[in-house]
């Protein structure tokens, strides 16, 4: 009916602009042909008014090149107009009269003004997702990195590590091969924005190929896939920079090479500007086979670290290399080669003051001025070999890493103390799994892993101190405690599975063994000469634990749901045994751990999980005798093993909308850990004496947090906001009595990177956050703190001009609650050379305050920071 | 989620095309590129469910073609890994993509149209009619469009009224799938009830000529009469549809139980020991899938 009216008014409408019939009609037809004389079909022939763009009528020239068009009205004259893709437009004036009228048209191509398609900036394929990397990069963009953090739903956190929708990733690629072995900040930090085409996410992503069907993971990988450009070709580039004050350095060197074949990376950085090079050599993988490190039991009294950027407070003089390597051999056979090694002297300088509150409202508050200078040297290096197949797995990985630390310090309280540790932690460690797929379609795997490491270190404090409790009241010259901590790890495993219709079965039987051995002496030095430590500060202590266990691993899935039940049932025993005692323990215990996820939509999933788990130790809160850590932490333990038992459990919730670009999700948890011991702290003027006494502890937590990110294409912008809430209570024994604490902290951070076109950017960062507690009955006033970081790019030709603002604020201090900084850099681009001269903290700021407190105490430091300076670097393209 | 949606969803996979292309024959090469995005509405009882697609018109000097890139790309993929040895069920897109399985070539052979498409994964089928452009006519609205100054011209065809926006600056007498016939191209169109919208995104003068090509599928060569009877049977009764289509069906309960498996009885795929089996929700067995296809009649 709708139709009807609408068509009666078109033709109503029609009647009106076309009087037909009070005018003659008039046809005007010809042939159309091009200069040689053929004829062209296919023209439009447009009829209309003089000097306007109107059409009364048309008409298409057929095969033979006639046309025909006709017009009724009372115009004296008309405008007639020929187009033809190749043959341009001409236009004629004609009187309104039926007429015979043919044209010649001269070839002549058309140029049109051309529309590129919007590119899919994220689009979903199966299980892929691809960010498109030139729908992201912004001009001042140089590394992947720098584009990755723009890219919806993908977090790079300030470690360097990259979370997709709230959780870590399991691998980074390169071009489908781990070169890197997690430590992925050497690709982030060193692959040029320009060499890649795309950032893949692989979500669910099970890194055994064998395993696919098997084991279903909820994590993403990410694969960086190269312009073809960037592929096979040797690619490297030189840093070299200088400035002041104090005289500044800041060179690099970096290779790169991606073939089919054959990756490399190659690095040197080297730098006293407060770059941590060494950063990039933090493995982000959660290795299956790791064992615990006891690299740093003692310790020089240092000022812990301030919540800033850290390159303002870093006084160093690092010299890094790395040389990562994977071939691909024959038989789908890949070998990895990673080596990487640093050498670093690091200053801090600090004031600080801790209040200690103690029960009866009494507070102790110990005042510190601190000098430390670390010389850091740690090599680590890899060797795997991995096959990864539909029906086969194997991968061999070695893994080496050694320490050598030397700090010293000084601390100045009301007299002055020289502190001095060495320390050289070594590690070597073999990881072997096997998965092998039978023809019937059982799964057969073994895993297994060895690993040995060594911790010899040493603190000296000079002058000798407590001399009350160590040399009869006498003043003496020093105090040398030394350590060693043996660890011997093995875990093995054997497992066979089953996939049937809607059901995977797991089976496995594994043991493992851990056989720790610690030794300490405390001796005290006078006039050169050694005293014997006294049993009481001597440790010899031999601890062995082995574990049985079977387990039983069920999975239940359809399309859109699936349920994992892992079952095991351990038996536990250890031995302890020291000079003076032994100790065995043996507990027959069950860990299950449950997993269910719920895919709603291709939008929506729900996942929830629940375990338990148990565990003892560690070594280092078993030794009876005084072993001191620092110089005013003296502690003994009198206990068996610590044993942790926790109970866990989550839920999470994530949405994804590649077309929209928007990513989001929100999770809670909580956590009951219960210990068997708890902690006692005993003072004695300045000394702690931390014991371990029999009284079970429980600690709850509870945590909610959420994210939502969205690149919004009309203001080219990726915008995010993420929010979270962390309450904790617990309790510990201070001075003999049990005290109860509780914590809350919450904050929110919203995030905005924006494109102005091709003149310039902006980013925008807020952290706001606020933490509560209470100890007892005092309350802990509440801190906030909120840090804004600004940033702000033009680019003028080849220059670019970057300016950098960070503003601190922490309502805890009493005065300077607030901190800026702000930084200049000038970038000029020509040909392969990048010229730049960067102004670092504008305003000269020379201290940073800042106040924290943990469970029982309250803490005001006063850092030293890099003051004003001036660099000037040129990078080259070398190749 | 709805039963209805989740019924609607795993029906949505017939038309989820799964063709391995594998000889080619080319036709012309194109000179030029315009690209259409694509939103319509597959049941007329749920407006506000709309599904997209990406069109591609490839104009050559005497022939056109008109197709899906989104079929294309996973017709492509799974090609890609079926030679890989893979057999992938399907490329898994965001839910509201669902590219529209026909191709037209223009002036292919001479003078008519021939038309490609297909119900389902197992059969393609194949069918030339003669070309009638809608009789336009041209109004007076006119607007800018992607830079371009066009006019409004109203037609018919397939049923359906549409409304147009051409430019004469682009003097080809092409348009999206059927839309031709105006002295210039359309780069804007829908029906007056807006269940189907194209709209121009991208036009690209190709400095390379790209071949136009027509997979040598093994089609079935059929009429246009005959084919649209198909799909509507197909469309009123999808499981006996299937079944004659050389599909085994088995009917399952609410949990996804078999509880009855219907053989085919056409051998076809079964001699050659394809198996293509689908399930279906019992309570889904009877009801009719909506029908809503661009061309009414």
């Amino acid at each position: 009916m709708i139709h009807y009216i609408i068509n009666k008014v078109l033709l109503i409408l029609f009647v009106i602009i076309f009087p037909i019939g009070l005018f003659g009609q008039i046809k005007v037809s010809g042939i159309i042909k091009n200069k040689s004389g053929e004829t062209l079909p296919g023209i439009n022939v447009l009829l209309g008014n003089v000097n306007k763009e109107n059409i009364l009528s048309y008409s298409i020239s057929d095969n033979n090149g006639y046309y025909q068009v006709e017009y009724k009205g009372a115009a004296d004259s008309l405008q007639i107009t020929l187009t033809g893709f190749d043959y341009g437009s001409v236009k004629k004036t004609i009187k309104a009269v039926s007429q015979k009228l043919d044209f010649e048209l001269t070839n002549q191509p058309i140029e049109l003004q051309e529309v590129i398609v919007k590119p899919e900036m994220i689009s979903q394929r199966g299980d892929t997702i691809n960010y498109l990397v030139s729908a992201f990069v912004g001009k001042g963009d140089r590394v992947i990195g720098d584009v990755l953090k723009k890219m919806p739903g993908i977090e790079v956190r300030e470690s360097g590590a990259i979370s997709y929708n709230g959780k870590e990733i399991n691998k980074f690629y390169v071009e489908n091969l781990d070169l890197l072995q997690g430590r992925y900040g050497i690709a982030t930090k060193n692959i040029s924005a320009n060499d890649v085409a795309s950032v893949q996410v692989y979500e669910n992503h099970q890194p055994v190929k064998a395993l696919q069907d098997v084991k279903l993971s909820d994590q993403a990988a990410i694969n960086i896939k190269l312009k073809d450009s960037a592929k096979g070709a040797l690619s490297a580039m030189a840093q070299l920079g200088t400035g002041f004050t104090p005289f500044l350095w800041n060179n690099e060197f970096v290779a790169l090479y991606f073939a089919k074949k054959y990756q490399n990376i190659t690095t040197y950085k080297g730098n006293n500007t407060g770059d941590d090079a060494s950063r990039e050599f933090t493995s982000f993988y959660s290795e299956a086979g790791s064992m615990q490190q006891y690299g740093n039991f003692l310790s020089i009294l240092a000022p812990s670290l301030p919540a800033i950027n850290r390159k303002r407070y870093l006084f160093n003089s690092i010299h890094s290399v790395s040389a990562n390597n994977i071939w691909v051999l024959k038989n789908d056979y890949n070998l990895n080669a990673n080596i990487n090694y640093f050498n670093d002297a690091q200053k801090q300088d600090s004031y600080s003051q801790s209040a200690y509150f103690l029960p009866g409202d009494s507070i102790l508050i110990i005042n510190e001025q601190l000098n430390a200078k670390k010389y850091i040297d740690k090599l680590n290096a890899d060797i795997k070999l991995n096959v990864n197949k539909s029906n086969f797995y194997l991968d061999n990985h070695i893994k080496l890493s050694g320490e050598w630390n030397r700090n010293r310090g000084i601390v100045l309280t009301s007299d002055s103390i020289n502190q001095q540790s060495e320390k050289n932690p070594f590690n070597i460690s073999n990881t072997f799994k096997l998965v092998k797929t039978t023809s019937s379609g059982k799964i057969v795997e073994v895993n297994s892993f060895n690993g040995f490491s060594k911790s010899p270190q040493k603190l000296i404090i000079e002058p000798g101190l407590y001399p009350f409790m160590f040399n009869d009241s006498k003043d003496y010259d020093k105090m040398k405690q030394n350590v060693t901590i043996n660890n011997f790890t093995s875990r093995n495993s054997v497992s066979y599975s089953f996939v049937s219709k809607h059901i995977r079965q797991v089976y496995w039987a594994g043991f493992d063994i851990e056989s720790q051995f610690l030794k300490s002496d405390l001796q005290i030095l006078n006039n050169n000469n050694i005293n014997a430590a006294p049993d009481s500060l001597m440790n010899d202590l031999r601890w062995t634990q082995y574990n049985m266990y079977v387990n039983a691993y069920y999975s239940y899935f359809l399309p859109k749901f699936k349920i994992d039940i892992y079952l095991p049932v351990n038996y536990y025993f250890s031995f302890i045994n020291n000079a003076w005692s032994k100790t065995n323990t043996n507990k027959l215990f069950f860990t299950p751990y449950l997993h269910a996820v719920y895919n709603l939509n291709n939008y929506w999933d729900i996942s929830a999980h629940y375990s338990f788990s148990k565990d003892y130790g560690p070594i280092d809160n078993l030794y009876p005798n005084y072993i001191m850590q620092t110089y005013r932490d003296l502690n003994r333990n009198e206990s068996k093993p610590l044993e942790y038992e926790s109970h866990a459990a989550s839920l999470f919730l994530s949405y994804k909308n590649p077309r929209k670009s928007l990513f989001g999700n929100m999770g809670g948890s909580y956590e009951r850990f219960r210990t068997n011991v708890m902690y006692a702290q005993e003072y004695t003027d300045i000394l702690q004496i931390r014991k371990i006494v029999e009284s079970p502890q429980i600690t709850e937590s509870y945590s909610v947090s959420g994210s939502i990110s969205k690149y919004i294409y009309a203001v080219r912008s990726t915008i995010s906001l993420s929010g979270r809430y962390y309450n904790v209570k617990s309790s510990q024994i201070n001075q003999g009595e049990v005290v109860k604490y509780n914590n809350e902290n919450y904050g929110f951070s919203p995030n905005i990177e924006t494109q102005l076109g091709s003149w310039g950017s902006i980013s925008y960062a807020l952290k706001w956050n606020e933490s509560n507690g209470a100890i007892g009955n005092i309350n802990l006033s509440g801190i906030r703190t909120i840090s804004n970081y600004l940033n702000i790019s033009f680019f003028i030709n080849k220059l670019a001009i970057n300016m950098g603002y960070e503003h601190y604020y922490n309502s805890n201090i009493l005065t300077g609650k607030n901190k800026s900084f702000a930084d200049i850099e000038l970038k000029y681009k020509f040909k392969d050379v990048e010229l730049m001269c960067t102004w670092v903290n504008v305003f000269n700021s020379k201290q940073y305050i800042i106040a924290s407190y943990s469970e029982t105490r309250e803490d005001y430091y006063a850092y030293g920071i890099r003051p004003a300076q001036l660099l000037l670097t040129a990078k080259f393209k070398l190749w | 989620m709805s039963l209805l949606n989740e019924a609607d969803a795993q029906r949505s996979q017939y038309f989820d095309l799964r063709r391995y292309i594998g000889k080619t024959e080319i036709l012309d090469s194109a000179k030029l590129r315009v690209d259409y995005s694509l939103s319509y509405i597959r049941d007329t009882l749920n407006l506000s469910k709309i599904s997209r697609d990406r069109k591609v018109l490839l104009i050559g000097d005497k022939i056109n073609k008109f197709y899906s890139y989104y079929v294309q790309e996973s017709d492509s993929v799974l090609t890609a890994d079926w030679n890989k040895g893979k057999n992938s069920a399907r490329v898994k897109r965001s839910p509201d993509i669902l590219g529209e399985g026909y191709e037209l070539y223009c002036n292919y052979p001479e003078g008519k149209r021939t038309i490609v498409n297909s119900i389902t994964s197992l059969s393609v089928y194949k069918y030339e009619e003669d070309v009638e452009n809608p009789r336009w006519v041209i109004r007076s609205e006119t607007t800018v469009i992607l830079g371009y100054f066009c006019i409004k011209a109203t037609g018919r065809i397939g049923a359906r009224d549409y409304e147009v926006w051409f430019t004469p600056s682009i003097p080809i007498q092409l348009g999206p799938w059927k839309l031709a016939g105006l002295p210039g191209l359309i780069l804007k169109a829908y029906d007056t009830k807006k269940h189907y919208t194209f709209e121009c995104i991208g036009i690209e003068q190709l400095k390379q000529k790209q071949p136009i090509v027509m997979p040598q599928w093994a089609y079935i060569n059929t009429t246009k009469e005959e084919y649209k009877k198909n799909e509507r049977q197909f469309y009123n009764d999808y499981v006996t549809a299937l079944l004659s289509l050389g599909f085994n069906v088995n009917i399952t309960d609410g949990e996804g139980n078999r509880k009855i498996s219907l053989e085919t009885p056409n051998r076809y795929f079964a001699d050659r020991n394809i198996s293509h089996s689908t399930n279906i929700d019992e309570r889904d067995r009877y009801k009719k899938l909506p029908y809503n296809p661009i061309e009414l009649e």
